[in-house]
């Protein structure tokens, strides 16, 4: 089988260009030998099976940037039958020297002017003959989102496919520095691209007016916020609630009968552990399904860019940029989404910052318990002000984690970062994409998510000497558990509040023995609310869910990470309730 | 005169990148290269980033950056 690179600079319209060419049958996969996960893909071209392989978008092929390192390793450690260089066709001064690095490797090369229908509008002229003769590698001029120039670009793919020259992998020696890539370019360009002397001015720079200006574009973009926010939770939330009553119904319908020749552990284990795992993994389907639906529409539109923009002054004295900010903000829905969107950031060391900080963020799932306990337990008037508390809590842990740990995951890259102009985001790339994260998620996630509420079952359900496995647990533990309030057997909720803390507060009214309607009067006559409050802070600050730790494993391909995130918060959880239950209890 | 002492709606010329060789790349991988021409046509409050016009690109870098870039302010 041949096989193709699909390599160019990022906002070319180079992902959109490969969905547009693969469609649904591209996976995601690690590639042999390296950490980085590349989108690739079967296609039939000149009767040819040749497999396209997306590679991250790139500057400058002799940078150092880690996404540069990777496009160098990927090119010389294997053999290409050819290299799609894509290029905005409006921006070639700038975009050209890496077509020049790059053909110099030796693979074969076809360069795709993207984007042709924007060079149009700006009036700028090119002569693809002559670049395509100093280039000396072919050049088509195409807009993959109109689909213009396709048929000649199906075309030069095919008689690609068809050559008969051997896979040759990248000779790196070859490849020219920035600065004389840059002449070889200028004058590559002289004569064969021409910008018109005046650019028209574009709608992109009147609502830019607007959307980043320093007063009204902070306004517009708490807007724009609140509608993807509302937008993702609205439209998945009832999805998500929808999914768990049919994945419930199929459960007590069928799956229970169907299980019930089992002795009766083997049916609990089946029931109450794998399929209570698996109904946890898929009831996210929706939610992150919408989520990447409206994230996707807000990258590609270009706004990601502004909302960067808007919030680079605050972010950066936290050591992120104000894409962080975006997902914190999306990680009060839900930390999953929000730590796998964290991939719109190429730096690994941002990455990993933002994904320290987001599972503090309250997500649905722990506001059910904040608002449980508050209402619970404090009248009308205050129960607001303690879930403000919480959440200004939800905020302050987060940008204390930050400020301790932006010494160790500073950026090294410099920050720059291109704001391209509005464009319509093609749906069907938006749909492909939201697809491919989904499927992404559940072929590595589930496996995690599933051995971990394997797990819990067996420590609720093993007895040892009259007592669970989690018994023992929380008993071992009283030492550590008392000094902040938190009764052994509320050690079992939080076991279970590991898993998903939409479950916390069922395995609370199984602990007191009371229906779900009796557990408010059971938490007021076992707990002071002193306790309470800080099983609550504890809930909020040591682990987010099970789900949030597997995207951190994916998204972060570390388990000393993992495991980083995990200790690091619950040391915060048992230092803050400490100080919390210490203080409190000795003033009231 | 450094890049970040223009005011918004400037027109520079770069004349000399004070940069480490790393970030030299980046810089340069934007276009912007001694005798590069430019426009600086907005900047965010709170000493956020600059945004430039460079060619037909538009892109933003923040102020800590623009003191190491050297430039000429032009009519």
């Amino acid at each position: 089988m041949k096989r193709f690179a699909l390599i160019g600079q990022p906002n070319t319209g180079k992902s959109s260009l490969f969905n547009r060419l693969t469609g649904l049958s591209q996976r995601v996969g690690n590639w042999p030998g390296l950490t980085v996960e590349l989108a690739h893909a079967k296609l039939l071209l000149g009767g040819q099976m040749v497999e396209l392989v997306d590679l991250p978008g790139i500057h400058d092929l002799s940078g150092y940037t880690e996404d540069e390192a990777v496009v160098r390793d990927v090119l010389s450690a294997t053999a290409f039958d050819a290299q799609l260089i894509v290029l905005n066709a409006s921006q070639l001064d700038r975009q050209l020297p890496l077509a020049i690095q790059a053909i110099a490797t030796g693979i074969p090369a076809l360069v795709v002017l993207n984007m042709a229908d924007e060079a149009e509008l700006l009036g700028i002229d090119i002569d693809t003959q002559q670049l395509a003769a100093r280039l000396g590698a072919p050049v088509v001029l195409v807009s993959s989102k109109r689909m213009q120039g396709w048929d000649s670009f199906k075309k030069a793919l095919d008689s690609l496919a068809r050559s008969p020259r051997p896979a040759v992998s990248a000779r790196l020696d070859a490849i020219a520095d920035t600065r004389s890539a840059q002449n070889h370019a200028r004058q590559a360009l002289a004569g064969a691209w021409h910008l018109p002397p005046t650019l028209p001015a574009r709608l992109s720079h009147r609502l830019d007016h607007y959307l980043m200006h320093p007063v009204l574009g902070l306004g517009l973009f708490v807007l724009i916020m609140a509608l993807v926010f509302n937008g993702t939770y609205l439209l998945g939330g009832p999805l998500q609630d929808g999914l768990g009553s049919a994945l419930d119904w199929l459960k007590n319908h069928w799956l229970a009968s169907a299980v019930s020749p089992l002795p009766a552990w083997l049916q609990s284990l089946l029931l109450d552990g794998v399929w209570q795992g698996l109904s946890t993994v898929l009831t996210f389907a929706p939610i992150l399904f919408v989520f990447f639906v409206l994230m996707a529409l807000v990258e590609d539109s270009g706004y990601l860019a502004r909302a960067a923009y808007l919030t680079d002054a605050l972010m950066s004295r936290l050591g992120l940029d104000g894409r962080a900010f975006v997902m914190q903000l999306m990680g009060f829905g839900c930390n999953v989404p929000a730590i796998m969107g964290t991939r719109v950031m190429r730096e690994k060391k941002q990455r990993l910052l933002s994904m320290l900080i987001i599972p503090f963020s309250l997500c649905s799932a722990r506001l059910q318990v904040v608002v449980f306990f508050a209402s619970t337990l404090f009248s009308p008037a205050i129960a607001p002000w303690v879930l403000m508390a919480f959440y200004a809590v939800s905020l302050a842990v987060a940008i204390l984690t930050a400020l301790v740990f932006k010494g160790k995951y500073c950026a090294s890259e410099a920050y720059l970062m291109e704001v391209p102009p509005y464009r319509l985001p093609g749906i069907k790339h938006v749909l492909t994409r939201a697809y491919g994260e989904v499927r992404a998620f559940f072929e590595l996630a589930s496996t995690f998510i599933l051995l971990g509420v394997v797990l819990v079952w067996l420590m609720t359900h093993i007895h040892l000497g009259g007592h669970t496995l989690a018994d023992h647990l929380g008993i071992l533990l009283a030492p550590v558990l008392d000094p902040i309030g938190i009764r052994h057997e509320l050690a079992i909720a939080l076991l279970f509040g590991f898993v998903a803390k939409e479950i916390l507060l069922g395995s609370l009214a199984v602990i007191y023995g009371v229906s779900d309607a009796g557990l408010a009067t059971a938490v007021v006559q076992h707990l002071d609310w002193v306790s309470a409050m800080s099983f609550v802070l504890f809930t909020l600050i040591y682990v987010p869910c099970l789900s949030t730790v597997a995207a951190i494993r994916r998204e972060s391909h570390s388990l000393s990470f993992t495991v980083l995130s995990a200790s690091w918060s619950v040391a915060l959880a048992w230092v803050l309730c400490l100080a919390f239950y210490q203080i409190t209890s000795r003033l009231v | 005169m450094t890049l970040d002492r223009l005011r918004t709606g400037a027109h520079g010329m770069v004349t000399r990148l004070n940069l480490d060789e790393e970030t030299l790349h980046r810089v340069m991988a934007f276009g912007l290269t001694p005798g590069q021409t430019f426009h600086i046509t907005r900047r965010a409050a709170f000493g956020g980033p600059i945004m430039l016009e460079v060619g037909t690109t538009h892109f933003m870098l923040r102020g800590k950056l623009a003191r190491q870039i050297e430039v000429q302010a032009q009519a």
